[in-house]
């Protein structure tokens, strides 16, 4: 006896390869099977999240010169927002967006600091993840890079040498720029100088019908390694003020919505030196302090 | 003309921390500045195989890097581990020290980054250091390479063999952007790789010998970590492949019909002075996807040429003794293989058969050589004759000296020869050089009028 049946052509299996699908950052094509988009290097994963839930996340950009701090700063915010007690509660989406949590909370209990992140952008930590809030019902989608700040400076002083950096300026809904206060409180400008570049570059890379508009978007500048530099904490604003005086000029003229936060994750830090070796500082305890703040008056005015 | 260097490794400078372009010369562009730090590899950007390898020598790893700037120089880059890195976080430094390359100067060099850059070092140009000055002065390197030198081709039939130099050659052709896996000596290996084609075309193969995979780098050759994650991220690329080097190569590599089939058989025949002849001969403007064809027509013309000579059957792996394993010495410059007299060679057949051109497919420039249908008995005769074919085609080649002896050979022969042996003759020189020029017009866009006009005097000769 003989019974049709229809099978399906394992080429129409391999169609599916054939529809590009669009990087959420850039929106360039790419294949379905990419994990990284082929123009800017974000997560592939990030897309695929993006059409199956159909929400879009709002994207929080850390800026920062190299060695600030940001990735030890967002290493430990996702660790203690992923945990019971906090003020908002933190949930990652996808396993790469662990990574960065993992990283620093892993280096950080051998008592040593994470290593550099490389300027390459297919080498960076992405954090996708939903943030709610006990005060508001409605969670929100947030991704957070960590970006390098010596991809971060060269895109500001050559622009499109980064694309993704661009492209992550140009949708960036909230800011939290690192500045270290260790050095701020030394006298170095250098670093001031490169905050100020970013956020000039931030501000050109608003539309021009945007522009018109005084910016409004959450910026939230926090004094890192504040644990090394006490009076930072007492008046983060005022620190700012005598310290920083050309970035503090800037803020008041061009962003209506800043705030000063201080924050530090060692309580001590020491230079560990191995015989042969090189000279590595470390952190000798864990001692957190001003890390959520900045976060939860970066969501809360995202919110509005 | 002056090699302009710059500093890319990770510093506190007054310009700026972290990885950055530390020292320029004056001369390097903006353009190419930022070219410079686009590509240029940052903190643990260096291949764990490589890291690995270098930790057991006790020496630092090395990676050797080339690719195209936007002034129209060529960066030829020396990446290493320096010292511990500044900013006091684990991990060593890594330093690249950057030559910008104007292309005359890269030209004397055979356009071999390789040659430069052992020139530099040898010159003392190429050194890491611990205080790096802010401005650094332009580099005068005196001398030149050949573009190929035999000694290195001997190196290369050794380690890492002709099987494996034309497998690279083969994939690396065909595709847009070619990762090495598991090299032993990834450095000898692109070496290789670049060495064996003509030097017009070494410039448009960028090459990196230890970094890792970055979308920001896209080298055209690269050696991979033996890494899934490093593997992927290579596949991604488009138009990629991946050529794993590890163990023994399968039996039946395909080396196709091209450059990599043209490099095998001359190598692991030992003919490498006939190689080397081949690729030090000038080719204005060749492109790599042109290689393939030039090849087939030097295929051709060298079966044409030997008459006689039959591809080994069976060719050994050329790693263990390429030369006595394939049964031939090496040849002199220009010297062609050693190669029965008997014109009734297999090889003739197949050049007269086998190589016929198919319904549909672009002809083959071959002769079928008038030598063949003497009488055996008439060696005098059939050895001008020969001497007339080896004329005609070095004279389409461009051979004014072999034009010259034609002009003296062929009206001697002509009258001693049939008149219906003469007018055949004619015939098939005159469809090899149309054959010749079609498949050289088929090539490129590009038509080298100089080959017309040499095809047309060497016809007018002998149709005289």
């Amino acid at each position: 006896m003989r019974t049709r049946t229809a099978m399906p052509l394992d080429s129409v299996r391999l169609a599916q390869f054939a529809v590009p699908f669009p990087c959420h950052i850039c929106g360039s094509e790419n294949t379905l099977a990419a994990t990284l988009c082929q123009h800017c290097s974000a997560p592939m994963s990030i897309a695929h999240q993006v059409r199956e839930t159909g929400i879009a996340p709002h994207v929080v950009t850390v800026l920062g010169s190299s060695g600030a701090g940001k990735t030890v700063y967002l290493g430990t915010l996702l660790d203690m927002l992923s945990r019971e007690r906090a003020p908002l509660q933190l949930t990652s989406r996808g396993a790469y967006s662990l990574s960065l949590q993992q990283n620093t909370m892993s280096a950080l209990a051998r008592c040593e600091f994470p290593s550099k992140t490389p300027s390459e952008a297919d080498c960076w930590n992405w954090a996708h993840c939903q943030v709610r809030d006990p005060a508001d019902r409605r969670p929100i989608e947030l991704l957070v890079p960590d970006m390098a700040g010596e991809a971060m400076q060269t895109e500001a002083d050559h622009p499109l040498t980064f694309p993704v950096i661009r492209q992550l300026l140009g949708r960036s809904e909230g800011v939290m720029v690192m500045i270290d206060a260790l050095e701020a409180g030394t006298g170095g400008s250098s670093q001031e100088f490169l905050v100020m570049k970013m956020l000039s570059y931030l501000s050109q890379l608003r539309t021009d019908r945007r522009r018109k508009k005084p910016d409004t978007r959450p910026v939230a500048l926090i004094l890192t390694k504040a644990d090394q530099c006490e009076d930072c904490f007492e008046d983060p604003s005022g620190f700012a003020r005598r310290r920083l005086p050309g970035l503090w000029k800037l803020c008041q003229q061009h962003l209506q919505n800043c705030h000063y936060f201080a924050s530090g994750v060692a309580g001590c830090c020491a230079w560990q030196v191995e015989f042969g070796r090189q000279r590595v500082r470390v952190p000798l305890r864990l001692e957190p302090r001003g890390i959520v703040e900045p976060f939860v008056w970066l969501v809360r005015h995202l919110q509005k | 003309m002056a090699i302009e260097q710059a500093i890319f490794t990770s510093a506190r400078s007054s310009r700026s921390e972290g990885y950055h372009l530390v020292a320029t010369s004056p001369g390097v562009t903006p353009d190419d500045a930022r070219e410079l730090v686009a590509w240029g590899p940052t903190h643990d950007s260096l291949a764990a195989a490589g890291v690995e390898a270098a930790a057991r020598a006790g020496r630092r790893p090395v990676s050797v890097n080339f690719f195209p700037l936007p002034s129209g120089a060529f960066c030829v880059s020396r990446t290493t581990h320096a010292g511990p890195e500044y900013s006091g976080r684990r991990g060593p430094q890594v330093y690249t020290q950057c030559l910008v390359v104007p292309a005359d100067t890269l030209a004397r060099f055979a356009n071999n980054a390789f040659r430069l850059l052992e020139a530099a070092t040898a010159a003392g140009h190429i050194r890491v250091m611990s205080n790096v000055p802010q401005r650094l002065d332009p580099l005068v390197l005196p001398g030149r390479a050949s573009p190929v030198s035999l000694s290195l081709l001997d190196r290369l039939c050794f380690h890492p063999g002709a099987r494996r130099l034309a497998a690279v050659l083969r994939v690396a052709l065909s595709c847009r952007c070619l990762g090495i896996v598991g090299a032993e000596k990834p450095e000898r290996l692109l070496a290789g790789a670049i060495t064996l084609v003509p030097p017009e075309c070494r410039t448009q193969w960028s090459f990196s010998t230890g970094l890792k995979v970055s979308a920001q780098r896209p080298f055209r050759l690269t050696a991979v970590d033996d890494d899934p994650v490093q593997r992927r991220m290579l596949l991604e690329r488009e138009a990629a492949s991946l050529l794993d080097m590890q163990g023994e190569l399968p039996d039946e590599l395909d080396l196709g019909e091209g450059w990599a089939a043209l490099v095998y058989q001359t190598m692991s025949a030992g003919n490498l002075g006939q190689l080397a002849a081949l690729l030090q001969q000038p080719h204005p403007g060749l492109q790599l996807e042109q290689l393939d064809g030039l090849a087939r027509g030097w295929l051709a013309q060298a079966r044409s040429a030997c008459f006689g000579q039959a591809p080994p059957a069976e060719v050994p792996d050329s790693t263990a003794a390429p030369a006595e394993a394939a049964g031939a010495t090496h040849a002199g410059p220009l010297r062609a293989a050693p190669r029965p007299r008997q014109h009734t060679h297999p090889a003739h057949e197949r050049s007269a058969v086998g190589l016929a051109p198919r319904a549909g497919a672009a002809p083959r420039p071959v002769i079928n050589r008038p030598a063949a249908a003497l009488d055996p008995g008439c060696q005098e005769l059939m050895d001008q004759l020969e001497q007339i074919d080896t004329c005609v085609l070095e004279a389409i080649r461009g051979d004014y000296a072999a034009l010259d002896r034609l002009r003296g050979l062929w009206p001697n022969v002509a009258r001693k020869l049939d008149p219906g042996l003469v007018q055949e003759s004619r015939e098939q020189y005159l469809q090899y050089a149309l054959s010749a020029w079609l498949e050289e017009s088929g090539q490129a866009d590009m038509r080298d009028a100089s080959r017309a006009v040499f095809a047309l005097d060497v016809l007018t000769t002998l149709f005289e």
